[in-house]
């Protein structure tokens, strides 16, 4: 028998480990390649889902102050009409300032705060509404309602 | 020929890695694209949203100090309770420093009133048509330019009184079909008393409506060329006046509105919602 059938040339093992190294580094970038590309269709999901829940955010604080819910300032009664509308897969905080507009300007009056603690975490969406309150003829507070929505 | 084989093999790993790195790069552009889409897309709809809010305070504001409007197809009705104790006037400047200074901050909210402020004004687009509202006195005026855009008016007055009486101190009456049709509706609020009056006016004559109770005025309704009316009112009175018009029509307030976030801005006038 031949001894170069027993043993393989230094050619051919040289050329295995080039071949090797080849597919390692082909591996790696393929691998690259996928990361990126999920990296970047996550991130486009969480912004196209973000417009959509600062759409909600938005279009749950309208409802609130045509329906007169707001205007009320009870947490309560605002919580319980939130829950209706976003179901349980959304948390919430709504936060609302009241200010009285006199000689000097708007003076705080109070400031409000219900809902769940806002998480640290991406995915918050937030919308902003301001309303009227009127006594007598004339309009007595102004306020700003903030809603902060997640999942 | 090995050696060719290296190179070549060299040479496509390369290629490939430059392709991959390519597609790489191109999809990041387009995600960069989207995202810049997207923000832009917030921004507009955030500004939008705003310029709703502002409109629909406006409007709760008018209604707080006793007007309201409703628009349905091409009749403008407005109404008017004078008996209101705040100041419109000043509800409105209210208005304006919470979005110039507190709600719109973020955004640069600037709201700009037109200088005559202190008189209340609504502009009736796209006619061009003024609405003066006061406490005793209620004007539509139309520019001649637009004679023929108010096809009538029906009047509403409902105040508390005794012993009603009409009397037209000037009238010029057209039977033409671009007549103005004026229809008078008075109501005594504590007794069943009513007194009505239905008219084909001149719109370009000028005619007068002098409303009594007990024999003192009550209210003065005038007709002037080229189709304005004016109703004054010496007491605190429910007032209703409807208009059919020759088009669609908005309000707008006098006012100037611009409102920026991020790359996005709008500018321009304060339509009422309808």
């Amino acid at each position: 028998m031949d001894s170069s059938q027993n043993h393989r040339s230094p050619v051919f093992s040289r050329k295995g480990q080039v071949f090797t190294v080849e597919a390692l580094l082909g591996s790696l970038l393929f691998m690259i390649f996928i990361w990126s590309l999920a990296s970047f269709v996550s991130n486009s999901k969480t912004d196209s889902w973000s417009i959509a829940q600062e759409k909600l955010a938005d279009d749950a604080l309208i409802v609130l102050d045509k329906n007169g819910t707001l205007a009320t300032l009870n947490s309560t009664l605002i919580s319980q009409e939130l829950a209706r509308m976003l179901g349980n897969s959304t948390s919430f905080r709504m936060e609302i300032k009241t200010s009285n507009y006199t000689n000097s300007g708007f003076v705080n009056l109070s400031e409000t705060s219900f809902g769940s603690s806002i998480p640290d975490e991406k995915g918050l969406s937030v919308a902003e509404r301001g309303f009227i309150s009127s006594f007598n003829g004339s309009v007595s507070n102004y306020s700003i309602a903030r809603l902060y929505l997640w999942r | 020929m090995e050696m060719n084989k290296g190179v070549f093999v060299t040479l496509s790993a390369f290629f490939l890695a430059l392709s991959l790195l390519l597609i790489v790069s191109a999809i990041a552009d387009i995600e960069n694209a989207k995202k810049k889409n997207n923000a832009d897309l917030s921004d507009i709809h955030g500004i939008s949203s705003m310029r709703s809010n502002i409109q629909w305070m406006m409007k709760d504001v008018f209604a707080v100090s006793g007007f309201t409007y409703a628009i349905s197809n091409t009749t403008l009705s407005i109404e008017e309770n004078s008996s209101r104790s705040g100041s419109l006037s000043g509800d409105l400047a209210a208005l304006r420093t919470f979005w110039n200074n507190v709600a719109g901050k973020n955004k640069n909210v600037t709201l700009d009133f037109e200088s005559n402020a202190s008189t209340p004004v609504l502009y009736i687009r796209p006619l061009n048509l003024t609405l003066r509202q006061e406490p005793t006195d209620t004007s539509v005026s139309v520019p001649s330019y637009s004679n023929s855009s108010v096809l009538g008016y029906y009047i509403i007055l409902e105040t508390s009184c005794s012993s009603l009486s009409m009397q037209w101190n000037n009238i010029t009456e057209s039977s033409a079909p671009d007549a103005l049709n004026v229809t008078v509706h008075v109501r005594c609020s504590n007794t069943s008393e009513s007194r009505s009056d239905f008219r084909q006016l001149n719109r370009t004559g000028y005619s007068e409506l002098q409303v009594l109770d007990a024999g003192t005025n009550l209210s003065l309704i005038t007709i002037a060329s080229p189709g304005s009316l004016e109703v004054k009112k010496s007491r605190s009175a429910y007032l209703n006046i409807m208009m059919p018009m020759n088009e669609s029509v908005y309000l707008e307030v006098p006012a100037s509105l611009s409102i920026r976030s991020g790359d996005s801005a709008y500018s321009g006038a304060l339509r009422l919602p309808g």
